[in-house]
């Protein structure tokens, strides 16, 4: 096994720890003043979400590798140099147990990272929801009404059709619906506009309508995305069709005497429960537009049972695995009087705990550590003093 | 980390950065994600019942999207947003005759190609704020043409206008083009423009192009200029449906665009305005022009403009709002002894009084004549107010008479 010794070396080693601490906060650095001009979304998806990264530091590309790959390799430094290969001994055991509690720090955000759901529920007064949807992410949804007022539901994330371009379509099927979806054009920030006699268009113009693209807004949440797509049936029939983020409804489509809506929206999660925001609370400072605190009476409506629950800025409503947070509330111009909606940010994190427990572990771990330290420096002064 | 590889081991810093190399290479591979196209699977069905919500189906395209025909000013530069939130709303026009209008660009509210010359365009550009105000966009079009600056007093001189409800500066400048960056050298061009500068925000309309060209257009500029609104107290779904309809570009079996709520007069021979209380009969030839607050109807003829407005009661009376207008057109004011000897039509089952009045040296700005009329009730009063060259509203005079004579209460 010498052949791998190098390897294991390497990975181990406490240059590599130091290169990735060092190569980390270069990152939060760097992803920080991104941030400033091009929004968080896009700064988290590059520097953070990304294996690898161009830095363009003015007409220089600088190649840096992606927060991800950081953790990920920090993650088996962690293990092979701070568990696996560290001396086991009293002198070490604090050591041993911060390491632990660091490796549950970055599990978490691995988890957090890749099983996570992360949303938002926005009601006015009277209005209920079971549905939870993303402020990013986009998704094909084909919705087929059953007579028993339920849906039938299926989706294509966006990772499947955002690269579809003229000549290289997403061609989205299922075995469950009588026809599959092409996607010829993915934008993901453009506005829908009718086809006037006396306007020139260089894309395609369907059923008198046609896609114009936007430049990204640096907040992602304003962003609303279009595709051009064709349904095509099991008899070859085509149907050309725009797909837009902001539609009031689904495209109606037939096929096989079954009517579907096809829809291009935010990712969307179904809740296990029903909130309905009974009133929505809004103090602001004195004399001032600024709000103090807000928060949301909501009745939380499970199976047959119902409890009202008051969600408020520090108190979030955790149910079923999904902790509702008060997010936040408009329209931003509301006078007095005005109806207002409440935001609710909703997260479903299996590791939403995971940090504090970590951050228990690492104190202990600490504690342990210098505990000893202080014990051998009092013995230390001690035998000195003698 | 003090106690990290505290067992010593013979190090090779080579080694391990190839290793570290290498690792990063696997990590990357097996990162790699989805191309984003070709094939790919819709996931498994799940069956739920949304609360709250209906699944608004057979809908056509029109309510999908919520935007009917022709109206581009959503489209303007920027997000639509950010020009409601700093206080401007959409802005409707009606495209001239023989020009293309075009998509608009980041700062081109509204973009046009002139009567198919590639080289001529018009567009409307909206700015926040004073936009670095009327002196230096007025020396900044004239630099475009090869033209030196004008003075503040220079600049005072220039014929104004009012121009979408706020006065306006119209300028006309001929030169050497030199384009925006100042790189081109096209010679014989003409400019024509209008800048309203506002506190909160500013508005130009500007068409460039050769010469021969531009002065072909001036006619469709000012039509334009005219058609432009704010379209306050307006909805345009109705006619831009309607012209959608029309539109030979929609499939045959492109469901009809019709939106619920425009009850359209049905009435014969009238070219009545959605909304309005009164029906009348348009002059041929005359255009209908944008709708606009305060107007029951507009028309444009030749250069010249009219429309019909209802005020409650008397709205100020007929001697107020003829000597309101001799002020407006810088004539001398018209004595009450003079109120007999004007015209008398027979106008809405009751009497009518033609008005005309020229232009005074001190309303340089104003069209160049008014033919009036004024029909002034206890109940309600109409006024109908035809603006233009002196010419042009002498030849329509008859059609403006039968306009006035036409107009009715609707049925």
């Amino acid at each position: 096994m010498k052949i791998l010794d190098p390897i294991v070396d390497a990975l181990s080693s406490l240059w590599l720890s130091c290169t990735l601490l060092v190569l980390l906060g270069l990152l939060t650095w760097l992803g920080t003043l991104y941030q400033v001009e091009h929004g968080l979304f896009a700064a988290q998806v590059k520097y953070f979400d990304s294996l690898f990264l161009i830095h363009q530091a003015g007409s220089v590309a600088i190649p840096l590798p992606g927060a991800t790959l950081v953790m990920g390799i920090l993650f088996v430094n962690l293990v092979m140099g701070g568990i696996v290969r560290i001396r086991k001994a009293k002198a070490t055991l604090g050591i041993l147990v911060t390491h632990i509690g660091i490796l549950m720090l970055i599990a978490a955000g691995f988890v957090k990272a890749y099983y996570s759901e992360d949303g938002h529920i926005t009601l006015f007064e009277g209005q209920r929801s079971n549905l939870f949807e993303s402020y990013h992410h986009w998704e094909v949804a084909i919705t087929e009404p059953l007579p028993s007022g339920e849906v039938r539901e299926s989706v294509a994330a966006q990772e499947d059709f955002v690269a579809a371009a003229p000549g290289q379509p997403a061609i989205l099927r299922t075995r469950s619906l009588p026809f599959h979806v092409e996607i010829s054009r993915f934008y993901p920030n453009c506005e829908v506009f009718p086809k006037g006699p006396m306007v020139g268009s260089d894309v395609p113009v369907v059923e008198g309508f046609f896609l114009q693209a936007r430049p990204l807004e640096k907040d992602n949440e304003q962003n609303v995305a279009g595709a051009y797509a064709t349904l095509i049936g099991s008899d070859g029939q085509r149907r050309e069709a725009i797909l837009h983020g902001a539609s009031r409804a689904p495209l109606t489509v037939e096929y096989d005497g079954r009517r579907f809506g096809v829809a291009l929206r935010r990712e969307q999660w179904v809740m296990p429960f029903t909130v309905a925001l009974e009133n929505f609370e809004k103090e602001d400072h004195p004399r001032m537009m600024m709000p103090k605190s807000f928060s949301s009476d909501v009745v939380v409506v499970e199976d047959s049972s119902e409890r009202k629950v008051k969600i408020s800025m520090n108190e979030p409503l955790r149910q079923e695995g999904l902790v509702l947070y008060q997010a936040s509330w408009g329209p931003s111009n509301a006078r007095p009087g005005d109806r207002l909606f409440s935001t609710l940010a909703v997260v479903r994190n299996p590791a939403d705990q995971y940090p504090l427990y970590a951050c228990i572990v690492i104190a202990i771990g600490l504690v342990m550590h210098f505990s000893l330290k202080l014990k051998k420096h009092i013995r230390h002064e001690a035998e000195q003093a003698a | 980390m003090d106690a990290l590889n505290a067992a010593p081991r013979p190090r090779n810093i080579l080694h391990q950065r190839c290793a570290t190399g290498w690792l990063a290479a696997g990590l990357l591979l097996a990162g790699c994600g989805r191309p984003g196209h070709g094939e790919a699977s819709f996931s498994e069905p799940i069956t739920y019942k949304p609360a709250g919500q209906t699944f608004a189906l057979r809908k056509n395209d029109s309510e999908r999207f919520g935007v009917s025909a022709s109206d581009f000013a959503r489209a303007a530069g920027g997000s639509d947003g950010a020009k409601s939130a700093k206080g401007g709303g959409k802005i409707h026009w009606e495209t001239p005759a023989g020009w293309v209008e075009v998509a608009p660009t980041g700062t081109r509210e509204a973009n046009f190609k002139v009567a198919g010359d590639p080289k001529t365009e018009c567009y409307l550009t909206r700015l926040a704020g004073i936009a670095g105000g009327l002196e230096s966009n007025i020396n900044r079009w004239r630099a475009q043409i090869s033209l030196p600056p004008l003075s503040a007093a220079e600049i005072a001189q220039l014929p104004r206008l009012e121009w979408l409800d706020a006065e306006a500066v119209l300028v006309n400048f001929e030169g050497q083009w030199k384009g925006m960056s100042g790189t081109e050298a096209e010679e014989g061009w003409r400019l024509v423009g209008l800048l309203s500068v506002r506190p909160d925000e500013s508005l130009f309309l500007k068409m460039v192009g050769p010469t021969q060209v531009v002065s072909a257009n001036l006619e469709p500029f000012v039509m334009l200029a005219a058609s432009l609104h704010d379209g306050s107290g307006h909805s345009h779904d109705a006619e831009e449906s309607a012209d959608q309809s029309a539109d030979a570009s929609l499939p045959p079996d492109h469901p009809p665009i019709t939106p619920a709520d425009t009850p359209v007069p049905a009435v014969a021979n009238t070219d009545s305005q959605r909304g309005s209380m009164f029906q009348w009969k348009a002059p041929a030839g005359w255009t209908r022009g944008a709708d606009k607050s305060m107007r029951e109807v507009t028309y444009l003829v030749d250069g010249a403009e009219c429309y019909v407005t209802l005020l409650g009661g008397t709205g100020g009376g007929l001697l107020g709002n003829i000597q309101r207008w001799c002020g407006q057109f810088g004539a001398e004011p018209l004595a009450e002894s003079e109120l007999g000897q004007l015209q008398r039509i027979e106008m809405l089952d009751g009497e009518g009084v033609i008005v005309k009045i020229l232009r005074g040296e001190s309303a340089a700005g104003a069209p160049e004549a008014l033919l009036g009329a004024l029909c002034v009730r206890d109940d309600r009063s109409l006024f109908v107010k035809f603006v233009g060259p002196d010419g042009v509203l002498e030849a329509q005079r008859a059609a403006f008479l039968g306009f006035c004579r036409s107009l009715a209460p609707l049925q």
